[in-house]
Formats: C-alpha cells, structure tokens, sequence
C-alpha cells in the first residue's frame, strides 16, 4: 500500500515537473506597440499596425501583441513605456522618433527587456532602432514619375530635410534622369511633417506650373499633395501606406513601406539572444530586402502603357537584385 | 462657531465640485453600460491605472503641476472676467525661453536655473499680456486673441525646431538639443519622473491664496464684477486687464520652465498639447479658488494617469477619460449659466419690488 503511494506520489511530482515545463516552452512573447497616432491614418502608424498584425498572425504561437495607439502627448510616452515594461513585457515597440529619450530611459531600468525605436539614432544593448532606405524606393518613384509625366516636369515634396527623406528624394531625382537627363524636377521641403495645407499649395503650385506628376515623401504632407492631385485632376504618388483609397482617380502608385520581414527579424533575434549586443543596432527596411514595395496601379493601371509598367517592374527587379548603383547622397551633401 | 461656520462654508464652496464629478461619473457609468461594458470594472481598472504602484502615484503628481499652474495662471484672467483660452501658448513661450537661456546663455548651473525661470515667467506673461494690451488699448476680444496667439506660438516652436535650434548633432529630427544634467531638477523618488518642481508649485500655490487676499487680487477680483463696480472703487480698469493677463501668462510660462527642467529637457514640436484647454477646465471646476484648482487638478491628473493606464493594459479605450471630461464640462458651463440666471432673476426682483 505504502509503494503504491508511493509510487502514486513520484507519477504526481513528474507530472506537475513535465507540465511546468510543458507550460514554459508555450510561453508567448509578450509584444507592445505604442502608435503615437491612429492606427488606421493611411500612412505612418497604419502600415506598422498592418504589419504587425500580420506578423501576429504568422508568429501565432510564439508571439501575443497588444497595440495601443494615439499616444499623442510626449509627455505620456514615458508612463506608457514603464506600464508594459513593469507587466514583463518582452517587446516593445515605440514607433516614432519622440519616443527616443523616455524609451532609452525605460530601456535602462529594464535591461532583460528588448525594446526597438522607429526612426531615431540612439541605443542601448537591449535597444534596436528600425528605420527605412528610402533612396532605393525614391528611385523607383522617379523612374515612374518620369516615364509617365508629358511635361517633361515632375515635383517631390517631403516634409523636413531629415536623413532619409533626403536619400528619398535624391534618390527621386536620380532614378528620374536615368529615364529622362533633361527632366525638370521640382523639389519642396515644408519643414514640417504635419503642414498638410502647406504641401497642399506647394503642391497647386507646381501642378500649375506644368507639373504632372508628384510624389510625397511625407505623412500628414502627403495628404495635401493628394488633395492638391484631386483638385487639379493630376497624378500624384504616394509613400508609406498603400494610399489608392484617399484618392482612386489620382494615386498612381507609390511606396509602400512593409515592416513585416523587419519585426520577424526582431523578433527571431531576441528569442535567439542576438538582439542584446553592444553594438548600435539597426533594422533597415529597403528593396533587396522586401522592406519597400510599390503600390499595386488599381483601375489606373490602362492609364500606364504596358511598357511603363514593364520598364518600372524591371527596375524594381534591378533595385531588388542591387544591379542598381546610387552614389553616396548624404556625402555629396 | 467660527470653525463650524467655517466648515459649513467650506462645504459649501466644495459641495458642487463634487455633485458635478459624482454627475459626470454616474452619467459616465450610464455611458459605458450603453456601450455594453462594465462601468465598476472600468473606474475600478481607472483607478489602479492611477495608484496601483509608486511609478504611477509619482506620475499622477508629475501630470498635476503644470495643470495646475497653468489653471491658478486662468483663474487670475477669469476673476477679471478675461476669458484667456491661450494657456498652451503662453506654456510653450515658457518652454522656449527656459531652452534658450540653458542653451546658450553659458552660465554657471545655479544663476542659469534662476534666469531660466525669470525668462520663462517674462516671455509667457508677455505673451499673455499682449493680448491684455490688444483688450485694453483696442478692446479686442480677448478669446480671439489668445488663441491666435495659441497658434503663433506653436508655429514658432515648429519653426525654431525644425530651424535655428535644432540639435546640430541630431540627424536632423525637430527637437533642440537637451540641456545640461545640472540644470534638470532633481528626482524625488527612484525609477520615477517625479521631480522638485513639486516644491515649485506648493510654492506657487501658498502664493496664490495670499495673492487673492492682497490689495491686487482683490482689485483684479473687483474690476470683474463690471465697468460701474471698478470706476465707482477708482480702479484703472485697462491698467488691471494688462496686469491680470501679464500674470496670467506668466504662471503658464512657469509650468512651461517646469515641464523643461523636469521632464522634456529639450524643445520639441508640440509640447503643450492639450494642457490648455484642460487647465481651463480645472480653473473652472476648481471655481477659480487656489485650493479647488489644486485639488481638481490633481483630479484631473489622476483621471489622464489612470485612464492612460487602463487603456495600456485592460484594451478599455482612453475616450471614457474624454467622456468624463466633456461632461465635466458641460456641468461646468449648466452651473455658470444657472448662476447667472439666478443673480438676473434675483435683481430683477429686486427691481419689480422697487417699481411696486
């Protein structure tokens, strides 16, 4: 009697040890994105939403995310990165450059923790920055611009002259004079990623100046040059997320910014342990690495003549396939 | 007697701040109930948003300064019946003069904290006091005025931080670069943000009510009551508009040296957000008495706090915060109004009896 419960004891204390450990290798990673506006804005916080929705869906059974968004106030970034941090938390996305000093700070108290900064250039071991080559998807833009435009005119209006808006639109201007070297590029930086109704008027401006083709390197901007293209009835291109919805009789194309592979990446890199390096790290999204796209031409696609359309694939094949050299734009500055 | 009288009268003076939270909540609650949820579990996650551990009790404190700042700096326009709606502007005056006298003023730390809060009162109060000018000089309407130049001080933040200072070793993002570690004002507790600026406001606080019991306070309090009152006392009322609004101005300009030296370090666009329009708020349900501004301050750090909180870890949306906001509001606005009509109704009376 006394073995059998013995023996009835070991079976138990097995068990229980086979289903901690059981439970242990089923646990998810806990995953928190801070959008710091509305994840369905057609551009900035919506194509890191989609993605990670995407990835939450193919990494099922390793990761769990929980997104919040409109985080507006700077002030309250910090206090949103300290409550996912202190409910253990694994990763934590704080998509925006404000978030760069109260994410370092967090980061510091909470070293077992991985966090990753949209856009930004400080890090810490256990801190990764993700961030777009735009040069590669400007180039891309340019060829198309000029391929499409009559004119022989085409603009690019960007928000503020920042590192990767530049390489974007050098990039725009070198892709569009291997199409055409006599192009006219028109070029406006609003200074500002918001003034909307500033890119609107530069954007007016240009159409009327002959202008038949634009692409926007910027997020609340962009929605005024695509104002500004459904006003005039002329083509714009858009950047970020796919915009063919905000206005269908004039949305070309554009870049289309796919964070996907980039947060597989990350998050294969923390579960093997290689994201907790000193080293700066940094996640680019790019052509050759399926982090930039272009939007699909929708019903405007018997607007552009086969060729264009067969010419713009082939470049995108070049770019992927990195046949296509650009020189150092931020050296020639 | 006195404290029983006492008592009574501060009960009175409390007594519809709380029935108007207690509407808003319950009203709230009906809300959430509509929307098929639960309203016990939601002020229940609210409130462990707010006080469930030190990091967060800390940040409701932190959120409740310059509200409460810039609400004692409204109170001062509202007593004289200046409806100063540009709080966030005169805030952000604060900001960039307090960044610019650490930045480039070069001065050892201690005189560099002294003139970065001198600068930051003088740059909001003038701000303020401009449109006090524009009302006394041209009679303009002050709600306009404030909020344009609301709009004038966002747009040359923007301008500064995407322009002349910005942080050269930056990679070019719109911010300034941060001041130095000498200049920020100590932490109060470890792990948290809460930081001396605490001391800041108490002070500001005590000066506050013996403020409205000087011979100033009462004059600012006097010239509200209207035209007649003030000339029949001999107040120079266009003098008094500027002074209040000089005042005004200059206590949202120190919430802004406070938010610099406590939290921000440096410019960057859009540091105001919506403290403007919530201190407005807070004046109001505070009913525009130091202690009740403090007090609904607090309140309404604790609702932003715990309301932020829950919505990071329950999924229950931040818009119930708004919502119990909104109609704090409007049970501000029912009880002005029913003021108003009762001191018509109550002279009007008064005149029907005279009439006979």
């Amino acid at each position: 009697m006394k073995k059998i419960v013995k023996v009835l004891f070991v079976l138990l204390v097995l068990s229980l040890l086979v289903a901690t450990t059981v439970s242990a290798a089923d646990e998810k990673l806990k995953v928190a994105l801070i959008l710091p506006g509305q994840a369905d804005d057609m551009s900035f916080n919506q194509a890191m939403y989609d993605a990670m929705m995407q990835v939450a869906d193919e990494y099922a059974d390793k990761i769990e995310v929980t997104v919040v968004e409109k985080v507006y106030e700077v002030a309250d970034i910090e206090p949103a990165l300290m409550d996912f941090a202190s409910q253990n938390y694994d990763i934590i996305f704080g998509h925006g450059f404000q978030f760069q000093e109260p994410l370092i700070a967090v980061a510091e108290m909470f070293p077992e923790t991985a966090f990753c900064l949209g856009t930004g250039y400080l890090t810490l071991p256990n801190t990764a920055v993700y961030d777009v080559e735009l040069d590669t998807g400007g180039y891309l833009m340019g060829v198309l611009a000029a391929l499409m435009s009559e004119t022989g005119k085409i603009g690019v209006v960007g928000g503020a002259d920042v590192s990767e808006i530049f390489r974007g639109h050098e990039g725009y201007k070198y892709g569009a004079k291997s199409v055409n070297p006599d192009i006219v590029i028109e070029e406006v930086y609003t200074g500002d990623w918001n003034d909307s109704a500033g890119a609107k008027e530069a954007a007016i401006s240009m159409y009327d100046d002959g202008v038949d083709i634009i692409w926007h390197s910027g997020d609340g901007i962009g929605l005024g040059v695509l104002e500004a293209a459904k006003e005039k009835g002329k083509f714009a291109l858009g950047n970020v997320a796919d915009q063919h919805s905000l206005a269908p009789d004039n949305v070309l194309s554009g870049v289309v910014y796919q964070w996907a592979p980039i947060i597989k990446n990350i998050i294969d890199d923390v579960i093997s342990g290689a994201f907790f390096k000193t080293d700066p790290l940094f996640y680019w999204i790019n052509i050759p690495n399926d982090g930039l796209t272009y939007a699909s031409y929708y019903e405007l696609s018997d607007k552009v003549p086969a060729e264009v359309q067969a010419q713009v694939e082939q470049t995108f094949k070049d770019l992927k396939d990195k046949k296509i050299v650009m020189p150092d734009f931020e050296a020639a500055k | 007697m006195p404290v029983s009288k006492k008592i009574i009268k501060i009960t009175q003076a409390i007594f519809p701040a709380l029935l108007m939270v207690a509407g808003a909540l319950l009203s709230g609650a009906v809300l959430i109930v509509i929307a098929g949820n639960d309203p016990i579990a939601a002020y229940k996650a609210l409130l462990e948003g707010a006080f469930s551990n030190s990091y967060r009790i800390s940040e409701t404190f932190v959120k409740a300064i310059p509200l409460m700042l810039m609400a004692q700096g409204i109170s001062i326009a509202f007593k004289n019946q200046i409806w100063n709606i540009g709080a966030g502007g005169q805030f952000t005056i604060g900001t960039i003069l307090s960044v610019v006298v650490c930045l480039y003023f070069k001065l050892p730390p201690i005189p560099t904290i002294i003139l970065s809060f001198i600068f930051a009162f003088i740059g909001g109060a003038l701000w303020g006091g401009l449109a006090g000018w524009l009302k006394a000089r041209f009679n303009a309407n002050e709600v306009i005025t404030t909020l344009m130049l609301d709009y004038i001080a966002t747009f040359l933040l923007a301008y500064l931080v995407y322009g002349p200072m910005m942080d050269p070793n930056g990679f070019g993002y719109p911010q300034s670069a941060v001041i130095e570690k000498v200049l920020r004002l100590p932490k109060l507790i470890v792990g948290g943000r809460l930081h001396a600026g605490l001391f800041v406001a108490i002070a500001i606080l005590l000066l506050m009510i013996l403020f409205w019991r000087s011979t100033l306070g009462f004059k600012i309090e006097l010239a509200g009551q209207g035209n007649d009152v003030s000339r029949y006392a001999g107040i120079n009322n266009k003098k008094i508009i500027i002074v209040a609004m000089l005042l005004s101005g200059g206590l949202s300009g120190i919430a802004g040296w406070n938010e610099i030296h406590g939290i921000h370090f440096r410019l960057m666009t859009d540091l105001a957000g919506s403290y403007g329009s919530i201190a407005i708020v807070i004046a109001l349900l505070g009913n525009l008495n130091p202690l009740g501004i403090a007090i609904s301050a607090y309140f309404f750090s604790v609702l932003i706090v715990g309301g932020n909180t829950m919505q990071n870890l329950t999924g229950i949306p931040y818009s119930l915060v708004d919502i119990i906001q909104g109609l704090i509001v409007v049970f501000v606005i029912t009880r002005t109004a029913f003021k108003a009509e009762s001191i018509q109704s109550f002279f009007r009376k008064r005149r029907y009896q005279h009439n006979g």
